[in-house]
């Protein structure tokens, strides 16, 4: 089957998900790899092998492009999410889960470089480690904002007796 | 090299994302660039996840002001996604409609801003005026000028009236015309070539490495458009040409978007003149299963995701937002070195960054080891004199 789109023609075969998830299986460091739709694939990370992985993607798969790295508390373990996408339009979301007290995980600056601002909103906002980052700094939040509090993570609250960056509470407001 | 130190200072209200650059200069040339994004963190990611989700489209359409239906068409969709909510084709046309009148505003603006900054007053106020055409739509259909609140989970809130949708087809005829006219002033006046051309260059390779998007990577040659390699709402069934250009500088980002600005005309007409019939909304569920969704729009500025996670409950458990600026940040640490000091302004404002242009800027000259800081507005003027000097423009 064949259609016309905007002047190309585009052969419909199987849907590119499909297919890619079926080589991923067996890629060391990845398991539990779904298709969620025709352009939609979750898998599971092993944290050691990100570097390997996101490599063989790159070179092997044509995948060029890293959209966004995002960092989920799920209470039990941190998740660091690698959405990377191809140029068909389909998305690969790679689940790492790296332990809440000691959330590592290598760096990935080195291969894909538009990782850089995204592992250091993942730092910031949720205290993932990301180790061999050439500049891993504060990003979002004031640089006064107390170390070792992560707002993104369920059980933050926010301590009223505490300041968290800015003029005292209650004294002058010119700080 | 020592490094410098600048207090992140001045929190404007009126800035979305204010951006600090530390410029290493060498005489007038650029030898390093670092910015820092810092500070008007606002947190939304984690209001998002204390309110339903009627409550957080309201927020998440107020992450930016500008692509404000992005947002919210983005997270809607998302959200629609997990549900297994089916959205009338009616009310994805008029998701479109209003997604392509707000690029073309968007545009516009950045158009006129980008004018500005090269001291081309004169194409400021043209492309600001025609962007009240725009405007003017937008608030027809809407009752706001920015801020649409079109969406709803299960379709969309307003209607198109005949009467309204004569008049747009009106208006986009006009601007057919104007949109004609900039292009061929961007590509011909001398004044907008000398300040463009071979300005901010960024090769393909390095676009594709450091993931940049939208008409930032379009105008470096890479064919990547959401709306045509992941195709949401009615994209399937209005397939958008990819508008690329092969220069890799600030002229090539330029004339990608005032190209842009006709082919969403192109669109709006032919959603307005097939709009389906059939209801503008269903009913949504309170509550979504447990899931995730990648959700992707191409926002006027590229690439925008939204990450969702929900738990069975009417919030989500996490929303994760990568806005196309933040995308294209290092392409603009990348594309300033080796160019002058002069050229900021314009090669910053080529990848449309959502943000004023209060940010306060410190040039560290390397011969005398001499620290200055300059505001936006002299560092702009210091550009527009250093042309004028030089090159006669």
């Amino acid at each position: 089957m064949a259609r016309v789109q905007g002047g190309e023609r585009v052969t419909v075969g199987p849907p590119p998900a499909e297919e890619l998830a079926v080589r991923l299986r067996g890629v060391e460091g990845v398991s539990d790899v779904v298709v969620q739709s025709s352009r939609r694939l979750s898998a599971r990370l092993n944290p050691a092998h990100v570097r390997a992985v996101l490599l063989r993607l790159r070179d092997a798969e044509g995948c060029w492009h890293l959209s966004a790295i995002s960092g989920v508390d799920t209470r039990a373990s941190i998740e660091v999410v690698y959405h990377v996408s191809w140029r068909d339009g389909v998305v690969l979301s790679l689940k790492a889960a790296v332990p809440r007290d000691e959330p590592r995980i290598d760096s990935v600056v080195d291969v894909m470089p538009a990782a850089n601002l995204y592992e250091r909103q993942a730092h910031d906002l949720l205290g993932v480690v990301f180790v061999g980052h050439p500049d891993l700094r504060r990003i979002l939040l004031n640089e006064d904002w107390p170390a070792d509090e992560y707002p993104l993570r369920k059980d933050w609250k926010p301590d009223p007796k505490k300041r968290y960056g800015g003029p005292a509470t209650g004294g002058d407001a010119r700080g | 090299m020592a490094e410098v130190e600048i207090p992140i200072g001045p929190q404007h209200p009126a800035l979305k994302e204010p951006v600090n650059f530390r410029v290493f200069v060498d005489g007038e040339r650029v030898v390093r660039l670092d910015l820092d994004v810092s500070y008007n963190h606002r947190g939304i990611e984690k209001a998002a996840e204390a309110r339903d989700f009627p409550r957080a489209l309201y927020l998440i359409e107020r992450i930016c002001g500008i692509c404000s239906h992005a947002h919210a068409t983005n997270f809607v969709k998302g959200i629609e996604t997990i549900m297994g909510v089916n959205v009338p084709r009616r009310a994805r046309y008029l998701r479109v409609i209003v997604g392509e009148l707000e690029r073309i505003h968007s545009h516009l603006l950045w158009l006129g801003v980008a004018a500005h900054e090269i001291g081309f007053n004169t194409l400021f106020m043209y492309t600001w005026r025609d962007r009240e055409i725009v405007q003017d739509i937008l608030e027809a259909i809407s009752g706001n000028r920015v801020n649409y609140g079109v969406n709803t989970l299960g379709g969309v809130r307003r209607d198109l009236t005949d009467g309204l949708r004569a008049r747009i087809l009106e208006d986009v005829r006009t601007l057919e015309a104007r949109s004609r006219y900039y292009l061929d002033v961007l590509t011909q006046e001398e004044t907008f070539l000398v300040r463009t051309r071979r300005v901010g260059f960024l090769s393909r390779e390095r676009a594709e490495a450091l993931g940049a998007v939208g008409p930032t990577s379009r105008a470096s040659g890479i064919p990547f458009d959401i709306r045509r390699v992941d195709p949401y709402e009615a994209y399937e069934e209005l397939p958008v040409e990819v508008i690329t250009a092969s220069t890799c500088d600030v002229l090539g980002r330029t004339v990608v978007r005032a190209r842009e600005i006709s082919e969403s005309l192109r669109i709006i007409r032919e959603a307005v003149e097939n709009l389906p019939g059939g209801p503008i909304s269903v009913p949504a569920p309170r509550a979504a299963p447990k899931g995730e969704v990648v959700s992707r729009y191409e926002a006027p500025r590229g690439e925008l995701i939204h990450y969702i996670r929900t738990n069975g409950t009417d919030k989500v458990d996490r929303l994760d937002a990568r806005t196309p600026t933040l995308a294209n940040w290092p392409s603009v640490v990348d594309a300033m070195v080796g160019h002058y000091l002069a050229d900021i302004p314009v090669v910053v404002s080529a990848i449309d960054p959502c943000l004023s242009c209060t940010s306060r800027i410190t040039v560290c000259d390397l011969g005398d080891r001499t620290k200055s800081v300059l505001t936006w507005d002299d560092l702009r003027d210091h550009g527009i004199r250093f042309y004028r000097e030089r090159r006669g423009v």
